[in-house]
């Protein structure tokens, strides 16, 4: 699964970046590491960009980019739902 | 020697904010990441100097901005560092936190906008970080605070850190895991964040919203429109017209009373030139003040950010980034600083197109040219023509943009990795430093290069000069319909400010401006062509500075000539064919 799969309002934790140029880097300076969960806050109008909340921080993505990032859905809170 | 301090942090955590109060300065602040653009200096005391630097998240550089702070940061110029975190997102804060303390420079960090977390119940126990940082961390409130001494002192008295490098791998990856690891495991346990935050605000569900947002983008951007050439802006423009004109008599009686005749070369230079040109531009002092102030509410309040977001997927299309609309709406009010600010695009294909694309913005000193002329000929409904001044000019932009993605510009590989800052409340010392600085601009650009301008366009007038210049130009208008010596002289004479085109026409048509020397059609044309071309010689200068190619420049410039005559002819034939 990734990032841009995952629905406004839903969690999920991350596995990995999918990519090594700078903007991955980047995405890894800004926290998005192994095991990090994210939430997805809102997308705009036209359905990019993404904005998303992690770390104690909001931050927004363009879907191809959000796509870069591999995730698995938040287990805690599926248990937590159930 | 002198000491330096450098400021360094995240992008819009306050860092000119505190700046501007360590040294009194008045640099550009906004809520939006990405304000500062280049490294600047001033003095705290006199004494020690204080170097603002663009925001960075972590010491490595992907856009032209952070490259100025990494660099600086590399060559270990200062003498000690502020690192300046937000109180708000602190573990994102110390990751750059961590790599600066590897730098074997004296740091200290500064955590910023304590009232604002602990309004959020989030509490930082900055005796126990500062223990596990082993440096000096103080709390901050850089709009509240009244005395920085404390916080210089530290720094300067700090010693190198002595802080175990976090293990680094092969793998970025990895490395940058470790990095989160190590705060989450060390820092983390002192900073307590309540695990319930409400993180969206209630004024994001609606600006935010996927029906409403881009209708409330649309309606802000007309309230602007509405207060500065409607209501507010109509009354402070009759105000200044009627104290220019007081000015105006009392000068005529007392040029009289020094034995002066209208036929005098000084009369007419002072009466025609100084009081009816430069006079004319001054009366639009207070309606371009109102319109920076909404510009700077926007900018301060937190807005800005949400504009790019909204308007992202819009402006793709266009080979521009949600970003160009910060660059963009800066446009409304000068291009100079706007043309700057495109530095916040990291693709540098979108930097220079939205760069390239700041001179069709209605800006504010063509504001008067386009008020004064259709009320002159329109009357009350002088608004349509500036509403569609303003709505051609972002078309015109939008269609350019459009045409070079379509032929220059294949692929887009931008990205939209941007910050949603909280909305904040603009504070008055900002909004007061915003509106000083720029009359101080306005009024010294009126008093100098539109004087000096109006003295040469005069002295052109009174040779007959201005007549031979005019019939060689007016054949090329001739055809957008404003073909008469003294219009295309004005038109041209935008290259020198475009507030000359107002100075140069009062002065060449006596005091009044009248309707007469235009039809509504030939109105708008040469409104047109006002808009997008020439640009002013201070917007060209900074667009050359910004795309670096003097190829491409004198092609941008033939762009705007060509593109210009060619709109406006356009708009000259329609309007003859409709109205």
């Amino acid at each position: 699964m990734r990032l841009n799969d995952v629905k406004p309002g839903e969690k999920c934790v991350i596995k990995s970046v999918k990519t090594h140029n700078t903007f991955g880097k980047r995405l890894c300076d800004l926290g998005f590491v192994e095991g990090t969960g994210v939430t997805v806050l809102a997308v705009a109008p036209l359905g990019d960009p993404i904005e998303f909340y992690l770390r104690g921080y909001r931050i927004t993505l363009r879907k191809n980019e959000a796509a870069l990032v591999e995730v698995v859905p938040d287990e805690r809170e599926r248990i937590w739902k159930r | 020697m002198e000491k330096i301090i450098a400021l360094v942090g995240n992008p819009n955590c306050g860092k000119t904010t505190l700046f501007n109060r360590l040294t009194g300065s008045s640099a550009r602040v906004g809520n939006w990441p990405g304000v500062t653009i280049e490294k600047r200096s001033g003095y705290y005391r006199g004494i020690i100097s204080i170097v603002d630097l663009p925001g960075i998240y972590a010491l490595s550089s992907f856009s032209p901005e952070e490259k100025v702070a990494f660099d600086y940061i590399t060559a270990k110029k200062a003498d000690a560092v502020i690192n300046i975190v937000d109180a708000t997102c602190m573990e994102r804060s110390l990751y750059l936190t961590t790599q600066l303390l590897e730098m074997d420079i004296p740091v200290i960090v500064a955590v910023n906008f304590m009232d604002e977390a602990k309004r959020r119940g989030i509490k930082i126990d900055i005796s126990a970080l500062a223990e596990k940082l082993g440096i000096e961390v103080v709390p901050l409130s850089a709009v509240k605070d009244k005395n920085f001494d404390t916080l210089i002192n530290a720094a300067l008295k700090m010693n190198k850190p002595i802080f175990a490098p976090v293990r680094k791998y092969e793998s970025y990856q990895k490395s940058a895991l470790e990095r989160y690891n190590l705060i989450e495991q060390k820092f983390m346990p002192h900073i307590i964040v309540p695990p319930k935050i409400s993180v969206t605000s209630v004024f994001d569900k609606i600006a935010l919203n996927k029906f409403f947002a881009l209708p409330i983008f649309a309606v802000i951007m007309l309230f602007v429109f509405y207060i500065v050439f409607g209501s507010v802006g109509n009354i402070l423009k009759t105000a200044a017209r009627f104290l220019m004109s007081v000015l105006s008599n009392g000068a005529e009686n007392m040029l009289i009373k020094l034995g002066l005749k209208s036929t005098d070369f000084l009369y007419s230079l002072l009466l025609d030139g100084v009081f009816g040109g430069v006079g004319e531009v001054l009366c639009f002092l207070p309606q371009i003040l109102l319109l920076f102030l909404l510009l700077s509410l926007i900018e301060a309040s937190g807005y800005m950010a949400r504009a790019a977001f909204l308007t992202d997927g819009v402006l793709r299309r266009f080979s521009l980034t949600g970003k160009s609309v910060v660059p963009l709406l800066m446009g409304f009010g000068c291009s100079v600083p706007a043309i700057m600010s495109s530095r916040i695009i990291e693709n540098p294909s979108q930097r220079r197109m939205t760069a390239l694309l700041i001179p069709f913005m209605p800006c504010s000193a063509k504001l008067p040219v386009f008020v004064l002329l259709s009320s002159a000929v329109m009357g009350e409904k002088y608004w349509l023509a500036v509403a569609f001044m303003y709505l051609l000019g972002i078309a015109s932009a939008l269609f350019t943009g459009g045409t070079v993605k379509r032929t220059l510009l294949k692929g887009n590989n931008s990205t939209f990795l941007t910050e949603l800052p909280d909305y904040r409340l603009p504070t008055l010392r900002n909004i007061a430093a915003t509106l000083k600085e720029k009359s101080a601009h306005f009024v010294s650009k009126a008093g100098t290069v539109i004087l000096l301008g109006t003295f040469f366009v005069f002295v052109l007038r009174e040779t007959g000069l201005l007549n031979f210049i005019g019939g060689l130009l007016s054949p090329i208008f001739l055809p957008l319909g404003f073909g008469t010596a003294e219009l295309s002289v004005s038109a041209i004479s935008g290259f020198i400010a475009k507030e000359m085109v107002v100075s140069t026409l009062a002065m060449l048509s006596g005091d009044e401006i009248s309707g007469d020397i235009f039809t509504v059609a030939s109105m708008l044309s040469f409104l047109t062509y006002c808009l997008i071309s020439p640009p002013c010689m201070a917007s060209c200068a900074a667009l050359i500075g910004e795309i670096k190619s003097a190829k491409l420049s004198f092609g941008v410039l033939i762009y705007y000539l060509t593109f210009s005559w060619l709109v406006s002819f356009i708009v000259y034939r329609t309007a003859l064919i409709v109205i």
